[in-house]
């Protein structure tokens, strides 16, 4: 629970967010995130966040919930995993069908 | 478009808020594996009175003796327990008419208790020590909360004294709060999963029992196989931990803590120890407020070997740790009383005494 702050620094910021401000800066690549991959991966961020707090809560009062935790787990990990593919592929996408019409041309 | 901008994020939190709300539900509340048990009825259980020496009238020295601990090894033979009464001196404590004195004392024919406050040796908390002798350990009982096994049940230690007619209660291991664990109550097994990781770094896995012939053994449940423990006669075991004193030798560093402790290592213990069979005490202390700091369980388990117990185990402390003591008679309007004061305050904000609710207690009774 003590590090739930880390897991929006790392997972949002630091692997997504910031990376693509470094790419606008440095490329002609502009990207900013559409409504679905966002909320997917920031629903995969919001997870395990929600995830390290609740086992800190859990701990406090002494009590064990493995299956919760367990769930929480797979959530955070399907979502992320399916949000950052959602992100790539949208970035990807324009691209390639960008080449394509050119090589047509 | 704008719909999708708006509706998307909204379902995506509508979700997570749901099952948020859900998974604490499940762990604070909803009710798991719930069956009613009658453990009250244990006439088919076998007590057998374990043999152990007493101070002659000759002697004027008390035995007693300690044996060395290894750290990561659970010893398997008993030592030998104090004794500093006469047998005549033992009988003369039990008495022909109930006496009863708030806060302090009972006895009967076949219970004696004597209750003492104390300070610990750095005068920063108040403990309790509840010195019990009995004629037969059908009086050192167990009870659950609405007389109902099963996760998320809970009831003050004092409702399920009085509803059980108990004469001293303290708070059990608080299984309810716990997936797995060995559950033996009053010579019925009640659960027989176990709980390996209790969050602690050193002696995980430390149950308690309590024998039929009123000896206790602390002994690792990763190692140990329920039935066999059942065999040799189980009254009653516990799934908390660590044990705090074994074989009269401190089991427990200084660092130690419970896994599942709010602050530091400073706070309500409640312990339970062995002197002789059928001589215990039972050991609570205040603790997260202004009169009351609080014991590390390397604290509690210098109090217990400093008690003479043998055999010493820590049950679950912090806002659950309560001794309640009463007449006996379960009446609403007796002499209940809570000895202690158990506060559920982080940081000894308000002062305020209150219970816990538990899923479980230790009580002496008829």
């Amino acid at each position: 629970m003590v590090f739930a702050w880390v897991y929006p620094l790392v997972f949002g910021i630091a692997l997504l967010y910031l990376p693509l401000f470094l790419l606008s800066c440095f490329s002609k690549i502009k990207y900013v995130p559409g409504t679905i991959p966002a909320c997917v991966y920031n629903f995969g961020v919001a997870m395990v966040t929600i995830r390290s707090i609740f086992i800190g809560v859990v701990e406090i009062y002494g009590r064990t919930n493995k299956n919760m935790v367990t769930a929480y787990t797979v959530l955070s990990i399907l979502f992320l995993v399916a949000g950052a593919l959602l992100i790539i592929g949208s970035m990807i996408y324009p691209l390639i069908k960008k080449d394509k019409v050119q090589k047509e041309a | 478009m704008k719909k999708i901008a708006i509706l998307v994020p909204l379902a995506f939190v509508a979700v997570g808020a749901c099952f948020t709300t859900y998974s604490f539900l499940d762990t604070f509340i909803i009710v798991k594996h719930a069956r009613s048990v009658d453990i009250d009825n244990n006439s088919s259980f076998s007590f057998t009175r374990a043999s152990y020496p007493t101070k002659t009238s000759n002697s004027n020295s008390s035995k007693s003796s300690s044996k060395s601990f290894s750290f990561n090894s659970i010893p398997s033979e008993p030592g030998e327990y104090y004794e500093d009464k006469t047998e005549e001196e033992i009988n003369a404590l039990f008495t022909t008419d109930v006496v009863f004195r708030e806060k302090e004392h009972y006895s009967d024919p076949d219970i004696y208790i004597d209750i003492t406050t104390h300070r610990d040796e750095e005068d920063t908390t108040t403990y309790y020590v509840a010195d019990i002798r009995l004629k037969s350990l059908e009086n050192l009982k167990t009870a659950l909360a609405k007389d109902t096994f099963g996760e998320n049940i809970n009831e003050r230690t004092s409702d399920i004294c009085k509803r059980k007619k108990g004469i001293l209660a303290i708070d059990g291991d608080t299984y309810g709060s716990q997936e797995g664990g060995y559950v033996v109550r009053n010579g019925k097994v009640l659960r027989t999963t176990k709980n390996l990781n209790r969050g602690r770094k050193y002696r995980k896995s430390d149950d308690l029992v309590i024998y039929g012939d009123g000896t206790f053994e602390i002994f690792d449940e990763a190692t140990t196989d329920l039935q066999t423990i059942v065999d040799k006669g189980a009254w009653q075991v516990f799934s908390f931990g660590p044990g705090l004193v074994i074989n009269g030798a401190i089991a427990v560093r200084e660092d130690e803590e419970v896994g599942t402790a709010m602050q530091d290592n400073r706070n309500q213990r409640c312990a339970i120890g062995i002197i002789a069979p059928l001589h215990y005490v039972f050991v609570v202390s205040d603790g997260r407020s202004n009169e009351s700091f609080g014991l590390s369980l390397f604290n509690i388990a210098n109090i217990m070997k400093d008690l003479h117990c043998m055999n010493a185990y820590n049950l679950d402390g912090g806002g659950s740790a309560t001794m309640y003591m009463d007449d006996g008679t379960g009446n609403a309007n007796g002499r209940g009383h809570l000895v202690n004061k158990p506060t559920q305050d982080l940081y000894g904000q308000s002062g305020t005494v209150g219970q816990r609710e538990v899923s479980d207690i230790v009580y002496i009774g008829k």
